[in-house]
C-alpha cells in the first residue's frame, strides 16, 4: 500500500526563500482598487461634501462701504438769477458741502421773472408767480433750485436782508445790491443740503458724520420701499355717540396729492377702518379751574401697547404708519393732552416715531338729552386731515418748524425742495445701507464657511453691486431720480441675497461626531487597499530590479 | 473708547431731551442711558410630552412678565413645543399654572403663540433669528427687530453640556447658537441682547457666544443639573423650574416705571435656594448691569412727541 506523508506531496512545495509569486493580474487588480478609491473615490466625496459656494464678488463688497464713506457725492444744481458772479469765484469750494457738490450756474433775469418780481404785491404773490412760471418752462422734477435776486425795498424792510425759501423750487435773496457774499450763498447751499434745520433741539442729520446712523436717525421711519398708511377712526361708546367719517373725499384731496409727490421716496397706500367700543389706557383727572379732563404727559407712552393689537394687520410686509383718531366717551368730554410741564397742548395729538401717531378728538356731546335714537356724529375730517398732515411731515423727518426762512405753505403740505432733499437723504440711506449689507454679507461667509451660497444670492449680489455703482454714478451727474431708482433696485437685491432662505449654515458636527460617521465607511475598505499598495509597490520593484539585473552589460 | 464717547454724549443729549417733549429719561442720573429704541422678546420652550409641563409654565410665566411690562404681542414670539393646555391630562383643561396654589392661569385667553407644537424646530428657530425665514412667513412669526432694538431671549428645556434638545429629536449646539448671533450682529439685528437659559449644564450655551453687546445668565453650570421647583399633586407633575419660580418673584415687583437693575436680577437666585449655580457671561455687554434698568429688556419704551405746530387745512387747498 502506498502511504502518502501528510505534508508531502501535496503539491510541489519550492524551498524557502524562493516563493512562487503571485500572477501579474492581482497586481492589475490590486491597482485598479486604489486607483479608483484615491483618483476617483476621494475627490469625487470632497466634492460632493463641500458647501456649495458660487463665486461673489469679494472684493467689491468689501470695498464699496469704504468708497462711499470717501468719495460719494450727490450733484445739485443750482441757478443763480440776477447776480454777478460770486466771488471768490472758485467753483472748488462748492465742490463737497457735507457730502453734496453743488454745480453754481447764473443768469440774468428773464422780462417774465421781473415781472413777477416786481409787480406783485407780497412775497407770497412772487412765489406763486414764480413757481406758475417754472412749471410752464420745464419739467419741474428736473428744473434746478433757483436763487432770484429780489431788489424791493418795501420786501427788504419787510423781511430784512436774508435769503428767503419759497415754496417750490425758488429761493428769494432779498437785499438793495444784487452783489451776493460767498459766506451768505455757502449757508444757503447748506441749508438746500438739508442741514442747519433744527426741529426742537434735534440737528436732523449729523453734520459731523451725515452717514452714520445716530439714535435721532432712528426716529426717523424705518428703511422700506414701501410703507402703510392705515388712518383707524376709534369709538369707546358707539351707543352712546357714534362716530363716523367720510374719509375718503379727505385722503384724495389732501393726503394722495401729498403721497403723489413723493413716490420717489417711496411707495404709500392708504386703508382706513373704523373701530367700535376700544378704549385708550388713558386715566384722566377732572380739572375743575380748566374744565377739562386732562391727560398727564407720563401716561401717554404707556397708550399704545394695548391698543396695538387691535390695530395692525399682517397682510403686508411693509411697516405701518398708524393715525388713530379717539372720540373722546361723553362723559369724558373734553380731553386735554398736556405737556411736559403742564400747559394744555393746543393740538391735542402726539405722535411715536417710527410708528404713527394719535389725535383727541372732543366731540359735540350734548348733555340731558331723553332721546333714545342714535346719536350719529360726523367727525370733521379737515381737521383730522390738518393733524395727519401735520405728523405724517414729522413721520418722515421734515422739521415741524424751520429754523429757516421758509415762506408759509401754500397749495401743498410739500415744498419741491424739501421733496428733493427726502429723495436725497433716502438714496444715500439705501445706497449706505445696501453697501453695508452687502460688506457684512462678505464678512459673514468668510467667517462661518459652513454656509451654503446659491446661484441666486449670486446674482442678487452682481445685481445690487452694479446698482450700487450706477446709483453713484447717477448721483455724481444729479440725476436724482435715476439715483434712486437704482438705489432701491440695489437695497432690494441686497437684503434678498443677505435674507435668502437658502442661505442657512450647514449643521455643526463636532470632530469625535465626524470621525464616527467616515471611520465604519473608509477604513474597510481603505486598510486593505492601503496595504495592498504596499504589495505591488514591492512586486513592481521586484521586476524592475529584475530588469535591470538581466539587462546584459556591455563592455 | 467708544463707549465713554457714547456716555458722554448720552448724558448730553439726556440733558436736551429734559427739556423737549421725549420721554424715556431717567429720573436719576445714575443709570447708564441706553441707545435703544425698541424691545423685542424671542421666549422658547423646546420640550414635549405631559412630564415636561413645567417648561411650558416657565415660558408662559416669562410672557405675562414681559407683556405686563409693555411689551406688545406683536414683538413677542412666542415657541411652545407642546400644547399643555388641552392635553388630555390637563384636569383644568384651558389652563397652565406655575403655581400649585394656582392663583395665576399663565394661559389664559389672550395668549398669542406664535410658533407651536411641531414648528418649534432648530431650523425655524435659526430662521427666526437670522431672517432667513420662507417668503410666504407671517408678519407675526418673524423677527423684525432693527438696529436699535433690545432682545430678551429666553430658552427653557433640556439641555446637555453644548446643546440644547428641541422636540427630543434632535439639538442646537452652542457653536449653531453663537454663529447665529453673529448672523444677527453683521445685519444689525440688535442693539443688546439678554440672553437667558433655564436647563441643565446650562451655562454651556453661553460659553461659546462672540458677538458684542450680549448678557446672559443660565441657570446652572457646566456639569450641574437645574432642578424643579415643585409639584402640584392635583396636576401630577412638577410645574415650575427653582430658577424661572424665582426669577418671577423678582419680576413680579417691577412695575413698568421700576427702578431696579439687571445687576439685582443677575444675583436672583442664590445657591441655597436653586440648589444650583447662576452662571452670568458680561465680558461681551458694553454696559455695567449694576447701571442697566431691567426695563431696557423686559419691558418697553416708546418715545413720544407732542404735534406742536398743525396746518390751516384751508392754505393747501389751491
Amino acid at each position: 500500500m502506498e502511504t502518502t506523508t501528510v505534508g508531502e506531496g501535496v503539491g510541489e512545495k519550492k524551498p524557502k526563500g524562493e516563493q512562487e509569486s503571485p500572477p501579474m493580474w492581482t497586481v492589475w487588480t490590486a491597482g485598479s482598487y486604489a486607483v479608483v478609491m484615491l483618483l476617483i473615490g476621494l475627490p469625487l466625496w470632497w466634492k460632493t461634501t463641500a458647501v456649495q459656494r458660487v463665486p461673489l464678488p469679494y472684493s467689491d463688497m468689501a470695498s464699496l462701504r469704504g468708497h462711499l464713506e470717501s468719495s460719494f457725492l450727490i450733484k445739485i444744481p443750482v441757478h443763480l438769477v440776477g447776480f454777478a458772479k460770486v466771488s471768490p469765484n472758485d467753483d472748488n469750494k462748492f465742490h463737497n458741502i457735507e457730502g453734496h457738490s453743488f454745480s453754481i450756474s447764473y443768469a440774468q433775469t428773464s422780462s417774465l421773472e421781473m415781472d413777477a418780481i416786481y409787480k406783485s404785491s407780497n412775497l407770497y404773490d412772487v412765489d406763486k408767480e414764480m413757481c406758475k412760471l417754472a412749471k410752464k418752462n420745464s419739467n419741474s422734477s428736473a428744473h434746478p433750485v433757483t436763487i432770484y435776486y429780489v431788489g424791493r425795498s418795501d420786501l427788504l424792510i419787510e423781511y430784512g436782508q436774508k435769503v428767503i425759501f419759497g415754496n417750490c423750487k425758488s429761493l428769494y435773496y432779498i437785499s438793495n445790491s444784487s452783489k451776493i457774499r460767498f459766506d451768505t450763498v455757502w449757508n444757503v447751499l447748506r441749508k438746500i443740503a438739508g442741514f442747519g434745520q433744527i426741529d426742537g433741539g434735534w440737528e436732523l442729520t449729523d453734520p459731523n458724520n451725515p452717514r452714520s446712523s445716530s439714535v435721532k436717525e432712528s426716529l426717523q421711519l424705518p428703511l422700506s420701499s414701501g410703507y402703510n398708511i392705515l388712518l383707524s377712526l376709534l369709538v369707546p361708546e358707539p351707543e352712546v355717540l357714534e362716530s363716523k367719517w367720510e374719509i375718503e373725499p379727505a385722503v384724495t384731496d389732501f393726503l394722495n396729492p401729498m403721497l403723489k409727490k413723493i413716490s420717489a421716496f417711496a411707495e404709500f397706500s392708504v386703508r382706513s377702518q373704523v373701530l367700535s367700543y376700544i378704549r385708550l389706557n388713558v386715566y384722566p383727572k377732572w380739572n375743575a379751574d380748566k374744565n377739562y379732563h386732562e391727560i398727564p404727559y407720563e401716561q401717554l407712552p404707556l397708550v399704545i401697547n394695548p391698543v396695538e393689537s387691535k390695530l395692525t394687520s399682517f397682510v403686508s410686509q411693509n411697516p405701518v404708519l398708524n393715525f388713530l383718531t379717539y372720540t373722546a366717551p361723553c362723559n369724558k368730554v373734553p380731553l386735554q393732552i398736556l405737556e411736559n410741564d403742564g400747559t394744555p397742548l393746543a393740538s391735542n395729538a402726539f405722535l411715536v416715531p417710527q410708528w404713527g401717531g394719535i389725535f383727541i378728538y372732543n366731540p359735540p356731546c350734548t348733555t340731558g338729552e331723553n332721546s333714545t335714537e342714535l346719536k350719529i356724529h360726523q367727525v370733521s375730517t379737515e381737521h383730522v386731515m390738518s393733524v395727519v398732515i401735520s405728523q405724517f411731515r414729522s413721520l418722515i423727518g421734515l422739521p415741524e418748524k424751520s429754523s429757516i426762512d421758509v415762506l408759509d405753505f401754500r397749495g401743498s403740505a410739500l415744498r419741491d425742495w424739501e421733496v428733493d432733499m427726502l429723495i436725497r437723504r433716502r438714496l444715500t440711506k439705501l445706497i449706505v445701507t445696501a453697501a453695508n449689507t452687502l460688506h457684512s454679507l462678505g464678512q459673514l461667509l468668510d467667517e462661518i464657511t459652513n454656509i451654503v451660497v446659491t446661484e441666486e444670492v449670486g446674482d442678487q449680489v452682481e445685481k445690487s453691486v452694479a446698482a450700487i455703482k450706477a446709483a453713484i454714478e447717477e448721483a455724481s451727474q444729479g440725476n436724482l431720480e435715476a439715483a434712486q431708482g437704482h438705489a432701491i433696485e440695489a437695497f432690494k437685491s441686497s437684503e434678498i441675497a443677505f435674507h435668502h432662505p437658502k442661505n442657512l449654515k450647514q449643521l455643526y458636527f463636532p470632530d469625535d461626531q465626524k470621525y464616527a460617521i467616515y471611520i465604519p465607511l473608509f477604513l474597510p475598505v481603505g486598510i486593505p487597499v492601503l496595504l495592498s499598495l504596499r504589495g505591488i509597490f514591492q512586486r513592481l520593484l521586484t521586476i524592475w530590479k529584475s530588469a535591470h539585473q538581466l539587462k546584459p552589460k556591455t563592455d | 473708547m467708544f463707549k465713554s464717547t457714547v456716555s458722554w454724549s448720552f448724558a448730553i443729549a439726556a440733558v436736551i431731551l429734559l427739556n423737549d417733549g421725549l420721554i424715556g429719561t431717567s429720573h436719576s442720573f445714575n443709570f447708564d442711558a441706553s441707545n435703544h429704541t425698541n424691545n423685542w422678546a424671542v421666549l422658547v420652550d423646546t420640550s414635549r410630552f405631559w412630564f415636561n409641563y413645567r417648561h411650558v409654565a416657565n415660558v408662559l410665566s416669562i410672557y405675562r412678565s414681559v407683556k405686563r411690562l409693555g411689551i406688545p404681542d406683536s414683538q413677542i414670539i412666542l415657541m411652545v413645543a407642546d400644547d399643555m393646555a388641552c392635553n388630555p391630562r390637563n384636569p383644568t383643561p384651558a389652563t397652565v399654572f406655575n403655581n400649585a396654589n394656582q392663583n395665576i392661569d399663565v394661559y389664559g385667553d389672550d395668549v398669542e403663540v406664535d410658533y407651536r407644537g411641531y414648528e418649534v424646530t432648530v431650523e425655524n428657530f435659526v430662521r427666526l433669528l437670522t431672517g432667513r425665514v420662507a417668503p410666504d412667513t407671517p408678519r407675526s412669526k418673524r423677527l423684525l427687530s432693527d438696529e436699535r432694538s433690545n432682545i430678551l431671549i429666553y430658552m427653557t428645556g433640556h439641555g446637555g453640556d453644548g446643546f440644547l434638545k428641541f422636540q427630543d429629536s434632535e439639538e442646537i449646539t452652542n457653536v449653531e447658537l453663537a454663529d447665529a448671533f453673529e448672523q444677527m450682529w453683521q445685519k444689525k439685528k440688535y442693539n443688546e441682547i439678554f440672553f437667558m437659559v433655564d436647563t441643565c449644564q446650562a451655562a454651556s450655551m453661553y460659553d461659546k457666544f462672540y458677538s458684542p453687546n450680549i448678557l446672559a445668565v443660565a441657570s446652572s453650570l457646566v456639569g450641574e443639573d437645574s432642578l424643579s421647583h415643585h409639584v402640584d399633586s392635583s396636576i401630577g407633575v412638577y410645574i415650575i423650574d427653582r430658577y424661572t419660580y424665582y426669577a418671577l418673584e423678582f419680576l413680579e415687583k417691577v412695575q413698568p416705571d421700576s427702578d431696579k437693575t439687571m445687576g439685582q436680577f443677575l444675583g436672583v437666585c442664590p445657591k441655597w435656594a436653586c440648589i444650583s449655580t447662576v452662571g452670568v457671561r458680561k465680558d461681551l455687554f458694553g454696559r455695567d448691569p449694576a447701571q442697566v434698568r431691567i426695563t431696557d429688556f423686559f419691558g418697553s419704551v416708546r418715545k413720544i412727541r407732542t404735534t406742536k405746530h398743525v396746518f390751516n387745512i384751508t392754505n393747501l387747498s389751491l
